[in-house]
């Protein structure tokens, strides 16, 4: 469906509404779909970050009920998926039938829409409309649409990113074995494979994260990696000299 | 092409995109109005401008500016939402407004002491969540209409002005 020059005029001028507007992310997605983008009669929206870790975690949804989103959850960044494609790739469109999620309706729409910061993807925007987007025909208007929504994004999610995040006066000092099984947290693994990996009793694992989280004053394990990474606290060749003994 | 006030040109979706992308690809407060001044610079002709925030609901104080003189930009450094200027005037009404030179002038005799060497004048208000936060004058050094500078783009501009004043440091304290 090619935009009446009204059509994008109501397009923008909502988008620059919203934009100024205090809400929560959840919130701004809901009227990103009934109120901006209304006029492409749009489902729901799905906003998907991308973390220090390269998982791709869901960060907030409107119009799909949970069962639905479980085909795009916890993905990673290596994975070749359509929102990672986006990451990779930036805007692009598909039709219902090739997006690889069964619950959209045959005659929908899946837009992707890249979320640049400092001239980098940080996050992908899905959105599910019910009339044909024709992105090719109107690529400058969908560009502009999705810097919009990225700015509107981008103020009510901080990515991860060393301005976001106030380093503590003092660096947390962790033995080999800490800085050992936060490497291992790094490339995914569970507390389980980390006690096998290591030689050690699974809740002496469990112990040992409770201090590293302590230390880094959070209290999951993304937001530990993030914050080790962003804290050089993880070396690259770490994991897999661990993985390789 | 004739277009009304509120009109939009459709080539102007270009610009307001690349607005957004300066407000995307710089964080601080100078490099982003840089990064405003050079796409509007560069779509219609050299501009000026002052961005102010508010303060405590009554005082505007000069967050930002570019192509202004030091000696514009010392003597409205700090002003009242109150005073009979452009900027207060335009964020009390809440409206974004257009001025020649000359009409500039006629409405606000005291600033010809200034001797501005801008054409035109556009002002407008930066709200969030409809309540003033500041507002901002842009010149330009040829005389512009709606068909050559579409209100689309100055409100895109506001967006832009927004992002700006929300990420000051102590943005909620001090604004």
């Amino acid at each position: 469906m090619l935009l009446t020059v009204a059509e994008e005029n109501h397009v923008l001028t909502r988008l620059f509404h919203l934009s100024t507007i205090e809400m929560s992310l959840g919130k701004f997605l809901g009227a990103l779909c009934v109120d901006a983008l209304g006029v492409f009669e749009t489902r729901s929206a799905l906003i998907f970050g991308l973390e220090t870790d390269f998982s791709i975690p869901l960060l907030s949804q409107f119009g799909l009920k949970a069962l639905e989103q479980a085909p795009y959850q916890d993905q990673h960044y290596a994975q070749d998926s359509p929102v990672t494609r986006c990451f990779k790739n930036g805007l692009m469109a598909l039709a219902a039938e090739d997006s690889g999620w069964p619950g959209i309706d045959k005659n929908h729409w899946v837009v992707f829409l890249p979320v640049h910061r400092r001239q980098s993807v940080v996050a992908a925007l899905v959105i599910v409309v019910a009339r044909d987007p024709e992105i090719s025909a109107q690529e400058l208007l969908w560009t502009t649409i999705a810097r919009g929504v990225a700015l509107a994004i981008v103020s009510r999610w901080q990515p991860a990113d060393k301005n976001t995040y106030a380093a503590p006066a003092k660096l947390p000092e962790f033995s080999t074995r800490e800085l050992d099984i936060l490497l291992l947290v790094a490339v995914g693994m569970s507390n389980h494979q980390i006690a096998k990996q290591l030689h050690l009793g699974f809740s002496t694992v469990g112990h040992e994260l409770m201090v590293i989280f302590k230390g880094l004053e959070v209290s999951t394990r993304n937001e530990a990696v993030r914050r080790a990474s962003l804290l050089g606290l993880l070396t690259p060749e770490g994991p897999t000299n661990i993985l390789e003994a | 092409m004739s277009v009304k006030i509120g009109g939009f040109i459709p080539n102007s979706v270009g610009v307001i995109g690349e607005i957004f992308a300066a407000s995307l690809d710089h964080l601080g407060t100078s490099d982003t109005v840089r990064a405003l001044s050079h796409v509007l610079s560069e779509h219609y002709g050299t501009s000026s401008l002052l961005l102010y925030g508010l303060k405590n609901d009554t005082s505007l104080q000069l967050v930002e500016s570019f192509g202004f003189s030091e000696s514009v930009q010392n003597q409205f450094r700090s002003v009242s939402l109150f005073d009979k200027l452009p900027v207060s005037d335009s964020i009390r009404e809440g409206k974004i407004a257009r001025f020649s030179a000359e009409g500039l002038l006629e409405r606000y005799p005291t600033l010809s002491d200034l001797r501005l060497p801008h054409a035109s004048f556009y002002v407008a208000p930066c709200t969030s969540s409809g309540s003033p936060i500041g507002g901002f004058i842009v010149g330009f050094f040829d005389s512009k209409d709606d068909e050559n500078l579409p209100l689309m783009v100055l409100q895109s501009l506001q967006v832009a002005a927004f992002h700006v004043l929300t990420r000051q440091p102590g943005y909620l304290e001090v604004f």
